[in-house]
């Protein structure tokens, strides 16, 4: 019966036509058999405007028409849907929007955009869309994107949605208040070698508790036995973190000597990413812990040592005795010896 | 004395003589006439260049393959060859990255979480060291902390940009084997599907 289950489940796992797609089946019309190229990129309404993405600075209620622009490279006209949505950093510091699939909370929702647009053969088309920031918005930095977006045909089990886009970052005016939050913990691990120095690491996690975007550079201080050895070390620099991202890393410090305890702070010095829109000053959030460094194997090693002399010190201490001893006994036999002669002399 | 073949072979040789002189005039012919001139003007249609994805026209099908393992079921496929080309005439500021993010597998009665699926992105052409593949992300069923490609962002071809001094102007190729991984005891039969979100940002 097993096996009669496992290959009916294989069967219809394996055959996707019965797959029926949750999405408008207008997908499947629309798509061109052939390969599909495109771009898009931010326009003023006339062509290319050579922007990479697009920045503004806006009051609270503003709203502003931007365009975007995109271009068929494909062989047959492709209609393209088009997309706005949330925009955040990746862990590696990438830029990506929500999916089509996760709803919209933040500067996704302030941007109206057609839902589609065609697009000839080799061909342009600028679109507008338009920006419109809430009254309650909060002052600061809100990142989104807009993206244009074809769906392979639908047959497949995994269909693909494939999207080219660009960010459309608002700064809301305001109060700015750029912050950082730094939590840290280290560990130290030791070498069995009492010779051989052990490792530190400093593991962080950075937080953006501002309201703008930021690029941190994380660096680590540590010192020991009150200031007499210290280093300093630089941890990953982060491009770019949004308001209320958060990031983590590891500073590995090798040849660290066990000092008994390090006293290690984690600096994360905050910086203004963006040169369109106005520069903030410095910020910097910093965390220090306490991170034990017993030297273990080398007071190990002591002890061996002190141990070894000590047995060597009270076995010659012995040995001396056994000397004295034998010398004690010699001197008196001789002094026996004499007095026996002299008694026995007349 | 004049047989058959000694005639055949005075006939062939006169013929080729016959050739090749009219070759050689032919020849001769040609280089006194005048060399026909070919103009072509070719416009810069995008002079700014573009930064383009290009997206193979295929289906994606998951079939079944032995796992080796007899609780676990494992389903693997192709991602579509994704292109993307730059021939913009300046640098860009940031690098360019693809990210790839999954939805879950639905069927009309149960859900497979996107979890269990992971790639192996791979590049089609030998580059330089500019542009990258994405590393493999794995299965929750391989990997328990894995987040597989549910909403992890995973990177199929991105710019390095530690290298940048060598990035340049060029068309990079990069597909992904995809790999289903489900528990074999907890998996309901049926027709799922899932929605792989292929992103091109700066």
């Amino acid at each position: 019966m097993n096996r009669l289950l496992h290959r009916i489940a294989t069967a219809a796992l394996a055959i996707a036509v019965l797959a029926i797609p949750t999405t408008p089946a207008a997908y499947a019309d629309d798509q061109p058999d052939g390969d599909v190229t495109w771009m898009m990129r931010p326009s003023d309404g006339v062509g290319e405007d050579g922007r990479a993405w697009i920045e503004r600075e806006l009051e609270p209620g503003a709203s502003v028409v931007e365009h975007l622009l995109v271009r068929n490279l494909s062989a047959s006209p492709v209609t393209f849907q088009l997309s706005a949505a949330d925009g955040y950093f990746t862990e590696t510091g990438r830029f990506n929007m929500l999916t089509s699939d996760q709803a919209s909370v933040g500067a996704g929702t302030w941007i109206d955009i057609p839902d589609e647009v065609e697009v000839p053969s080799g061909g342009d088309v600028i679109v507008p869309f338009t920006l419109t920031v809430p009254d309650d918005a909060t002052p600061g930095d809100h990142a989104a994107g807009v993206a244009s977006s074809i769906r392979s045909s639908s047959n497949g089990e995994v269909g693909i949605e494939s999207r080219v886009g660009f960010r459309v970052m608002t700064r809301v005016s305001g109060e700015l208040a750029p912050s950082l939050a730094v939590a840290s913990a280290g560990a130290f691990a030791g070498s069995w070698n009492p010779f051989d120095p052990g490792r530190l690491d400093a593991d962080y996690v950075i937080e953006n508790t501002g309201n703008t975007r930021l690029s941190v550079a994380p660096q680590i201080q540590a010192s020991a036995l009150f200031g007499l050895v210290s280093f300093t070390m630089s941890g990953e620099p982060i491009g770019e973190m949004a308001p209320g991202e958060s990031r983590s890393g590891t500073v590995r410090v090798s040849s660290v000597w066990p000092l008994f305890a390090y006293s290690t702070t984690v600096v994360a010095s905050g910086a203004p990413v963006s040169d369109e829109l106005a520069t903030t000053e410095a910020v910097s959030g910093s965390a220090s812990s306490l991170v034990i460094a017993v030297p273990w194997s080398q007071l190990a090693a002591l002890a061996l040592t002190a141990l070894l002399l000590w047995m060597l010190w009270r076995d010659r201490r012995r040995r001396e005795g056994v000397v004295a001893a034998r010398i004690e006994r010699a001197r008196q036999e001789g002094r026996e010896a004499v007095l026996a002669g002299s008694s026995a002399a007349p | 004395m004049m047989n058959r073949t000694n005639l055949t072979r005075a006939g062939a040789v006169a013929f080729g003589a016959l050739v090749l002189a009219s070759a050689g005039t032919a020849v001769a012919a040609a280089d006194e006439t005048d060399d026909v001139e070919i103009n072509v003007e070719v416009t810069d249609r995008y002079p700014s260049g573009v930064l383009a994805m290009t997206v193979a026209a295929a289906e994606t099908t998951l079939t079944e393959i032995d796992s080796g393992d007899p609780l676990v079921r494992e389903f693997t496929g192709q991602l579509p060859t994704v292109t993307v080309t730059d021939t913009r005439s300046t640098v860009p500021d940031v690098p360019w990255a693809v990210l790839g993010t999954a939805s879950d597998f639905v069927s009309s009665a149960s859900t497979i979480s996107a979890d269990h699926l992971g790639w192996t992105p791979m590049l089609v052409g030998d580059y330089g060291p500019a542009v990258e593949p994405g590393g493999d992300i794995e299965t929750v069923v391989d990997d328990p902390g894995s987040e597989g490609l549910a909403y992890a962002d995973g990177e199929l071809l991105y710019v390095n940009w530690d290298q940048a001094d060598t990035y340049s102007q060029g068309s990079w190729s990069a597909t992904a084997g995809l790999q289903l991984k489900v528990d074999a005891t907890q998996v309901d039969p049926g027709a799922y599907t899932s929605l792989l979100t292929l992103s091109l940002f700066e």
